[in-house]
């Protein structure tokens, strides 16, 4: 039986999205979530950012950016990312939001890692089945994004390895640190 | 209608039917699992009624072999008794098997999980029944073991396990205590729901049993290797467990501070940083919850410490209103659930609380507050009291001080927990961080157990808290509490400046009404004084001893001797004497007690005492054995106590590796073969012996007189069996060594024989010892008694002893293992001068141990090191020493000679098993070498000291002599060859007249003449006068041989002429007149001598001698010569034999010659004086 991992960060979109793409095709059990109140997407300025509420699918933002101005959001990338996020699935989910369990929940943010952290706190366990929270920081772009989803995929790779996660889960990511040389939090909560 | 529901139920059965049969033939887990699934689907949510049936089907599945399916089982259970409670009683037994899975630990985690919620439900419906069955109470005291056992598991090995664990107490705890006002509202069954009336399982009883887990989790909290994973496990617990039980929550957050403060040093930087968040987190989790406003401070002063903003703490801060309504709340009649302690607490809080208002943490302005604590000071915990008391004495002064005194303390660099940790003190020298400062200080200080909050609280005795117990304990055991307070100190004390009073957070569960405790031994006995316990200890032991004969009569000798040696293992001193004295007493009829008490001391090393207490050093167990075989070597009667001193060897469980300093070597011996695993030491002792034996002359050992011979005695003692073990005392210390040494000596070689593997060890052993000899100066591991260091100052020298020590046993192993002797050589070369000497010199036994024949020396003389060649020679010159050199060992060294080191030396000793034709090869180099090793040669060559029965020599001394004088001059010059040939000539018994005679014959055959010919034949002479007539003869045969064209022999022979006269008259009268001419040129008064004894020539005889020789002899110059009338035309026809014949055999004593002739006196004064050219002939000769 593998693990359940579930891929977090703020808006459902870059990091998670190409996390989880890439962690699919590697055939692990695998979701993505956003933590934030909204889904928010640059926009033409700065200040002008698109924001759309969780639940819009993506297929309607992508027809709304292209609507909107789709020499730029081409440039930008977004579309293309919207592309690939509307094969995987229908649209952008909030983790406060879904009733599914996971053995591991990695974030790709500290903001993510703390609302992820609130939000279980919030909630009173019930069968007090473990479930592992790891942040690994990933800047907000394309490339760290695909970065970040190497990184994660390797990590899930070793925890998948373990055969007894709890017991080992100290020492891998201890090792996994030191050889991504990047720091992570980690923490246990409970359904 | 009631079909329908009949045949769904039918179905329902069939399905699950089927689905079960499948499950059991199925070997997918996967499909399996989701079988299983499907059941506990069809059977609980759709059809209970079917549970019943179904039940033990499926729980036969827990004896599955996937750790999957066995999961899905448990699952099945939890559902099972949630749904129906009857089914508790029937699945417990299940639960506690798979509880001890032994092959996953994802089971046993799933168990603990389920027996928890299990755990709830059973309690609720214990409370909810009318009556409780025999059934139901089983199942309860079955799920009691299994809580004891689980809450147990929070030291297991396992990580997951003891996090499961710690939610398990957390939710025993949650469970077993009652509901308080202001908690956080859940819908979990509680104590409140427990009837008073249950018998089984009494409120009380298990409120004080929640507590008393509570305790247990605080201190697994506060355990110093706690892993993060628990830890923070364990902080959400305590963080839930506070919110739900607020009485609780001031012991949840001097928790939390005392984490904060002593973070487990094991954590990595990044596990830190997830700590301090995941705290951070619980602690707004507190903030928020109304209860904890009389903690805020204590909370605030910790969040900022931790990192968080302002905004942050505000923002998690209750609102304004619902504070005001807390503060009002205490004037409220307390609810009817609600034990009186909170009001009692909130009293307290409203009376010191008025004039404050939650702006003081970060305006630091609380105004002062009239000492509340002389009023509650029995109520405050420890950690308060020390706070208070800290609080009032923390002035600038003190603080600049405690810094000052620390900084001896502090690490060079900052560890990286605390750099890691630390932030910038934002309020610094407010009362309020002053206030924290103590705090802080106050929890270091309770933690190691001094201040006057401790001892105010170990007065208060039995009324103590659990926690506080913990505290108190921990007392006991001092961790090292002084570095982190330094640390902390330095890192927070730095900018306080003012003081202020601030009255104590008081802890709420001193409130709590304490009910009857268990009866712990340790909380109501105090240690007895030192001197009454050891008064007692020995009068029992004393009743004990003497109830010897009683307690065998008793039939109770056993449990006597157990005891005893329970005791005995916690015996020290005087104790410890009585003991042994008394097992000595009779050492025969005690060995029994022995054992037990040395088997007693060993379970207490191992751990597997049930004393509980774990002694990791060896020391009291050496102690003891080591007293034991000493007092049983001393003993008069050693007789009787060798049986026992081998059994103790062989018997014990452990022999303690000083006490092999003692053994004997036939033990030893014994010893090595029988107790394996600890070869290597008694072998050591066993070498260290054997290698003693050279050491009676060891001037080091004689300085350590006392430690040396004490090995040596008891070394000595159980071989010498010693009637006479008084003799060996000092006096007798060196007899007994040499005897002991050699014995042990003869141990090491038989056990060498007997076992390969050790012998390889003892070769490493002895190759490193030989290896000591490499070294500039002797190692102080070989001075003393070897363990001993050299006397500092003193620089050592190899001395002849010392490097002996080091050959002894190496040595001794030679002729058994010949191979050895390679190792020899190569430490050879790299050893100092003195070093090769003495190695040199004892080198002669082992060498004529292994023989000629060993092939390993054959390879070593083939393969000779360079700088070994000494060693080599030496090697060869011992081997043949006495017999001659076997035809292999001369192919080597002539093989060596030949193609590696052309030193003449390796001939040597081969030299009678070389072909003659080498040996004359070698000879100029052999003769050119230091006297007395040409003398050696000389001796090879000619068997003198030699076994004239078995020698042979390539050459004879005929063939000797010859050789010497064909050697080539340009290979050797003459001065070298004179004087080997004069050592054959000190040979008389060799050199004989008639080889000599044999010599000179040979040489005057050859042509060239050899150039020493003359002198050969004057030193013969010499030697025997009777060989006048072969000179004679020689020199008459040189004349016809022209000796005067060779210019060396010839003046030899006008010296032996000179020497010969008057015998060599004769000869000379023969010689041509050129060459007479030049013999009188240089020895002129060879004329006159001739002249006269010409004149006493007959007429006829006279007539025989030429003219122009009479005319030399009358010294007429050459260009007279033609006026001479006489002279004869015959001269040159003359036959020399016939001349010969006709001079009568010259005179042994010539007394002719004494009177010299009238006229030949005048004639050598008229004639013209001519240098006589001697001198290079004398040269030569002298």
């Amino acid at each position: 039986m593998g693990l359940r991992f579930a891929v977090v960060c703020s808006s459902n979109m870059n990091r998670s999205m190409e996390a989880h793409a890439y962690l699919s095709k590697k055939s692990f059990t695998v979701q993505s979530f956003g933590t934030g109140d909204k889904v928010k997407l640059p926009g033409s300025a700065p200040n002008k950012p698109n924001v759309y509420d969780f639940g819009t699918s993506y297929e309607s933002i992508y027809q709304d950016l292209q609507d909107k101005d789709r020499t730029l959001y081409t440039q930008n990338g977004l579309l293309h990312m919207l592309d690939r996020n509307r094969r995987i699935k229908a649209g952008p989910q909030r983790l406060q939001e879904c009733p599914d369990k996971f053995d591991v929940v990695v974030s790709c943010e500290e903001r993510v890692y703390d609302q992820i952290l609130e939000m279980f706190e919030s909630r009173e366990p019930t069968e007090n089945t473990p479930v592992h929270i790891i942040n690994i920081d990933i800047q907000d772009n394309h490339e760290e994004a695909t970065i970040g989803a190497f990184l994660i995929c390797d990590l899930c790779t070793q925890l998948e390895e373990s055969q007894d996660l709890e017991d080992d889960i100290d020492e891998l990511l201890q090792e996994f640190e030191s050889k991504a040389n990047r720091q992570i939090l980690h923490c246990v909560q409970f359904y | 209608m009631a079909s329908r529901e009949m045949s769904e139920g039918n179905d329902a059965q069939e399905q699950c039917v089927e689905l079960l049969n499948q499950a059991s033939l199925l070997q997918d887990e996967r499909q399996k699992v989701t079988n299983l699934k499907k059941v506990q689907e069809l059977i609980i949510h759709q059809d209970p009624a079917l549970l019943d049936n179904f039940l033990d089907e499926v729980v036969a599945f827990q004896s599955d072999p996937s750790a999957e399916v066995r999961r899905t089982v448990l699952g099945f259970i939890e559902e099972a008794c949630k749904k129906d409670n009857e089914m508790i009683p029937k699945v417990v037994a299940n639960l506690g098997i798979l509880l001890q899975d032994s092959f996953s630990m994802a089971v046993v985690k799933r168990t603990m999980q389920a027996i928890s919620n299990i755990y709830r439900v059973t309690l609720q419906w214990l409370s909810s029944a009318r009556t409780v069955t025999e059934v139901m109470d089983s199942a309860w005291s079955m799920l009691g073991q299994m809580k004891r056992r689980i809450i147990g598991y929070v030291d297991h090995d396992n990580d997951g396990v003891r996090t499961m664990a710690v939610k398990f107490m957390e939710t025993v705890i949650l469970l077993q205590t009652f509901s308080e006002p202001g908690s956080l509202k859940r819908p979990e069954f509680c104590l409140d729901g427990v009837p008073i009336t249950l018998k089984i399982a009494r409120p009380r009883k298990l409120e004080e049993e929640a507590r008393s887990v509570f305790a247990q989790l605080i201190k697994f909290h506060g355990s110093p290797h706690i892993s993060s994973v628990n830890l923070m496990a364990c902080m959400g617990s305590l963080t839930l467990i506070a919110r739900c039980r607020p009485s609780l929550l001031t012991q949840v957050i001097s928790a939390l501070e005392s984490l904060h403060a002593n973070l487990p040093p094991t954590l990595s930087k990044s596990q830190v940083n997830s700590v301090r968040k995941h705290m951070k987190m619980q602690l707004l989790n507190l903030l928020k919850h109304p209860a904890s406003y009389d903690s805020h401070r204590n909370i605030c002063t910790l969040l900022t410490d931790l990192g968080a903003s302002q905004s942050e703490v505000m923002r998690a801060m209750p609102p304004p209103e619902e504070l005001r309504k807390r503060q009002r709340r205490p004037e409220e009649p307390p609810g009817d659930a609600d034990d009186d302690t909170p009001v009692t607490k909130r009293q307290k809080f409203v009376e010191d609380d008025d004039d404050e208002d939650e702006e003081e943490e970060e305006a630091g302005g609380a105004p002062p507050r009239p000492a509340p604590l002389d009023k509650k000071q029995h109520k405050a915990n420890a950690i308060d009291i020390t706070e208070a008391w800290a609080f009032e004495r923390l002035t600038p002064a003190l603080a600049a001080n405690l810094v000052l005194v620390s900084m001896h303390n502090l690490p060079d660099t900052p560890p990286a927990l605390f750099s890691n940790t630390f932030t910038p003190i934002s309020a610094a020298g407010t009362s309020s961080q002053i206030q924290h400062v103590a705090r802080l200080l106050a929890a270091q200080l309770t933690h190691a157990g001094i201040g006057p909050g401790v001892e105010a609280t170990r007065n208060q005795g039995i009324q103590m808290t659990d926690h506080d117990w913990e505290m108190a304990e921990e007392e006991e055991t001092p961790s090292g509490a002084r570095q982190p307070i330094a640390t902390v100190l330095a890192g927070t004390v730095s900018g306080r400046e003012t003081k202020k009073k601030v009255a104590l957070l008081p802890s709420g569960q001193m409130n709590k009404k304490h009910m009857a405790k268990p009866l712990r031994l340790p909380e109501i006995t105090r240690p007895l004084p030192a001197d009454e316990l050891e008064r007692m200890m020995t009068a029992a032991l004393d009743r004990l001893l003497a109830a010897e004969r009683t307690a065998r009569a008793g039939g109770l000798a056993a449990a006597r001797s157990k005891l005893l040696a329970m005791m005995s293992s916690h015996f020290t001193g005087h104790l410890l004497e009585k003991m042994l004295g008394h097992v000595l007493e009779d050492i025969g009829g005690r060995s029994d007690l022995v054992f037990s008490w040395l088997y007693e001391e060993y379970a207490n090393v191992s751990g597997f005492s049930n004393l509980g207490q774990v002694v990791h050093s060896t020391a009291s167990y050496e102690q003891v054995f080591c007293m034991l075989i000493s007092a049983l070597m001393v003993r008069p009667d050693f007789k009787d106590g060798e049986t026992l001193l081998t059994r103790l060897f062989l018997e014990a469980p452990l022999v303690a590796e000083s006490a092999t300093h003692r053994q004997g070597i036939q033990l030893l011996s014994q010893l090595i073969s029988r107790r394996p695993s600890k070869q290597l030491t008694y072998i050591s002792a066993l070498l260290q012996l054997a290698s003693h034996n050279a050491s009676e002359v060891r001037p080091l050992a004689r300085a350590r007189p006392a430690s040396f011979t004490r090995t040596w005695v008891a070394a000595a003692g159980p071989v010498l069996l010693l009637p006479d073990f008084s003799c060996l005392e000092f006096g007798m210390r060196l007899k007994a060594r040499k005897r002991c040494g050699r014995r042990a000596l003869a141990t090491v070689l038989e056990l060498h024989g007997m076992n390969g593997a050790l012998a390889a060890w003892w070769r490493s052993t002895q190759s490193t010892r030989l290896k000591y000899l490499r070294l500039r100066t002797p190692p102080a591991l070989l001075l003393g008694d070897d363990q001993s260091a050299a006397p500092a100052g003193v620089t050592l020298e190899w001395t002849d002893e010392l490097a002996k020590l080091c050959l002894h046993l190496y040595l001794a192993l030679l002729p058994r293992r010949e191979s050895l002797i390679h190792e020899l050589a190569h430490v050879y070369v790299q050893t100092t001068a003195d070093v090769k000497r003495t190695i040199l010199r004892v080198l002669e036994a082992p060498i004529r141990g292994m023989g000629m024949e060993s092939p390993e020396l054959l390879t070593l003389v083939e393969t000779c090191p360079k700088g070994a060649e000494t060693l080599i020679t030496r090697v060869i010159h011992i081997l043949t020493d006495k017999t001659p050199p076997s035809a292999e060992l001369v192919d080597r060294v002539r093989d060596l000679y030949q193609k590696r080191v052309s030193d003449v030396r390796f001939l040597i000793p081969v030299l009678n098993g070389l072909r003659k034709r080498e040996v004359i090869a070698a000879l100029p180099k052999l003769i050119r070498l230091n006297p007395v090793v040409v003398k050696e040669v000389f001796n090879r060559l000619l068997g003198i000291h030699s076994d004239t029965a078995n020698f042979s020599s390539p050459l004879t001394p005929v063939e000797l002599l010859v050789a010497l004088h064909n050697i080539d001059p340009t290979k050797c010059d003459m001065k070298t060859i004179i004087k080997a040939t004069s050592l054959c000539f000190a040979e008389k018994q060799v050199y004989t007249q008639e080889v000599l005679a044999v010599v000179l014959q040979q040489l005057m055959e050859q042509s060239p003449l050899p150039v020493l010919l003359m002198r050969t034949v004057i030193q013969s002479l010499a030697l025997y006068n009777r060989l006048i007539g072969l000179v004679m003869n020689i020199l008459q045969r040189l004349t016809s041989k022209q000796v005067w064209t060779q210019k060396k022999v010839w003046e030899g022979f006008i010296k032996c002429c000179q020497r010969t006269k008057p015998s060599s008259y004769q000869v000379l009268l023969q010689l041509p007149p050129e060459p007479l001419r030049d013999v009188f040129a240089t020895a002129p008064e060879l004329r006159s001598n001739l002249l006269d004894y010409v004149a006493s020539f007959s007429e006829a005889q006279r007539g025989h001698i030429p003219t122009d020789v009479m005319r030399v002899l009358n010294g007429d110059r050459p260009r007279e010569l033609a006026d001479e009338p006489m002279s004869p035309p015959e001269v040159d026809s003359i036959d020399p034999v016939s001349v010969r014949e006709a001079v009568p055999p010259p005179p042994l004593n010539p007394p002719r010659s004494a009177p010299p002739h009238p006229r030949e006196r005048n004639r050598p004064r008229s004639r013209p004086k001519r240098p006589v050219p001697a001198a290079a002939w004398d040269s030569q000769f002298s």
